[in-house]
């Protein structure tokens, strides 16, 4: 009797300060607190992707780098050179690396023109029989015949995560001769095949 | 007193309980919101502060070695280039004055601050770098040819230092420092054009401050730069500082010294040693840094 009388009375007092429960009485706090969660972890999945994306960049860019010490070996690259370079480390070497890549020979047999759309044009220089040459994984890059500049289409390389880099070189030039002549490596990271 | 009165004056009781108890309910309600909102400012500010130190840092450093390895693998590459370059491959190099056409503020432009003198005279004159006398080297005479040549000291007369990259080999023509001008001036383009600057020298390999045995080897200019074209160069430092200059020296934390063996053997034509050779332990020195004049 007495207990059902304090239960009774407890109730009272909890309906009369206006207590729902621990959760239902503070439901309004709960927005802002979940708020700040999703904040927080947005933020970390926005990092996350960040880092993933520098990460993939910076391996690009040693990839290509890596692949340029082959190409920077001698002061002199020839056709055949270039060539049997291609075939038997350069391809290999994008495929264990993960990257698409097209390497161009300019030569310029003379003053140097750094142009970042002419240096990724092959171009044939009909009198003197010079002619660019270049090396990639992409099957239709590869099969791209040199014109004249006028004509030459830049290759298309991609906009994101690809780096371009230049050396300069000797080159066979008409006579001979050895003349002034660049290496533009271009990498970039492969498209996934389910984007393609 | 009847039960309805008693009634009555309970519930006025009861009210003013009620109308307390919600007072503070209201309080205690207002400083949790209160609370929550200062939690939910400071998770945000957190979150965001988290991003950019984070990502601030990130890849940078390694990000920066690799364009510096980068650099390093074009300066050896320069360097290995003059091995197989021939010289009458040159001949066409212009001047910066002729590329004012193309390039517009590369010379002289009073508003640029990497603008380049302009002159189309001859030696002597402000801007020496004729190319096209190069043309007159048939065959295949490469850049390093010339230059070994060039790198004598005598300059034809015994004992007397200064000759080291003056263009003659003894009392022939032999245009080495042009060749090397002109050379690392179409190399080096991308980095002039970027705001850097260069010098390429032949210098003593066991020297201590790398011009070694080479005295006064400065006051002539004898190195291939085009710093020393520049208005910075020819106004701003003065004369001593100018021709004491050491490039692997410059004050700059970017600066990047590149040395690749450049070994002479020399023929003895006379003495006891004569018949032998003699090998001269040069080293091609390239320095690069990054200008920061116009830079406050």
């Amino acid at each position: 009797m007495f207990q059902e009388v304090t239960m009774e009375k407890r109730q009272q007092k909890r309906k009369i300060l206006g207590f729902i429960g621990p959760l239902g009485d503070d439901i309004p706090a709960i927005f802002p607190i979940v708020a700040g969660i999703l904040i927080f972890i947005t933020a970390l999945a926005f990092i996350e992707t960040q880092k993933a994306d520098r990460d993939r960049y910076l391996a690009v860019r040693s990839s290509t780098l890596k692949m340029s010490y082959i190409l920077t070996e001698k002061g002199h690259m020839g056709d055949l050179n270039f060539d049997s370079k291609c075939k038997d480390q350069l391809l290999p070497f994008g495929a264990g690396n993960n990257l698409d890549f097209a390497v161009v020979l300019k030569k310029q047999c003379g003053p140097l023109h750094y142009s970042d759309e002419d240096n990724l044009k092959l171009v044939l220089d009909g009198e003197e029989m010079v002619t660019d040459r270049i090396c990639s994984t992409i099957e239709k890059l590869q099969e791209m015949q040199p014109t004249s500049l006028d004509e030459a289409i830049p290759l298309d390389i991609p906009s994101k995560n690809s780096v371009i880099l230049t050396y300069p070189v000797a080159v066979d030039c008409s006579l001979g001769k050895r003349g002034l002549g660049m290496i533009v490596v271009a990498g970039w990271e492969p498209k996934k095949k389910s984007a393609e | 007193m009847k039960k309805k009165d008693l009634e009555w004056i309970g519930c006025k009781r009861c009210g003013l309980e009620k109308k307390m108890a919600n007072m503070a309910q209201g309080k205690k309600r207002a400083q949790a919101s209160f609370f929550d909102g200062v939690l939910f400012m400071l998770t945000a500010v957190f979150s965001v502060s988290l991003i950019f130190i984070t990502l601030d840092n990130y890849g940078v450093a390694q990000d920066k070695l690799l364009r510096t390895a980068y650099l390093a693998n074009y300066m050896q590459s320069t360097s290995k280039a003059l091995y197989y370059l021939d010289v009458s491959t040159l001949w066409d190099v212009k001047s910066y004055c002729k590329d004012a056409d193309t390039n517009p503020g590369i010379a002289d432009n009073p508003g640029a601050t990497v603008g380049y003198y302009c002159n189309e005279g001859g030696p002597g004159e402000k801007y020496d770098l004729d190319c096209k006398n190069l043309s007159q080297y048939s065959g295949r005479v490469t850049v390093a040819d010339l230059l070994k040549k060039d790198a004598d000291t005598t300059d034809g007369t015994a004992g007397q230092p200064g000759g080291l990259l003056d263009d003659k080999f003894g009392t022939s023509a032999q245009m080495g420092r042009t060749a090397l001008r002109c050379a690392m001036k179409e190399i080096m383009k991308p980095f002039t054009f970027s705001g850097y600057r260069y010098i390429s020298e032949i210098a003593d390999a066991t020297g201590e401050q790398g011009i070694g045995d080479f005295p006064k080897y400065m006051e002539g200019q004898k190195y291939a730069s085009d710093y020393m074209f520049t208005k910075a160069f020819r106004e701003d430092i003065d004369e001593k500082a100018r021709n004491e200059l050491d490039c692997s020296k410059i004050d700059s934390n970017q600066l990047l010294v590149i040395r690749s063996p450049f070994k002479i053997l020399e023929l003895n034509d006379e003495g006891d040693n004569k018949g032998k050779f003699t090998s001269r332990n040069y080293v091609l020195r390239t320095c690069i840094w990054p200008s920061d004049e116009g830079r406050e």
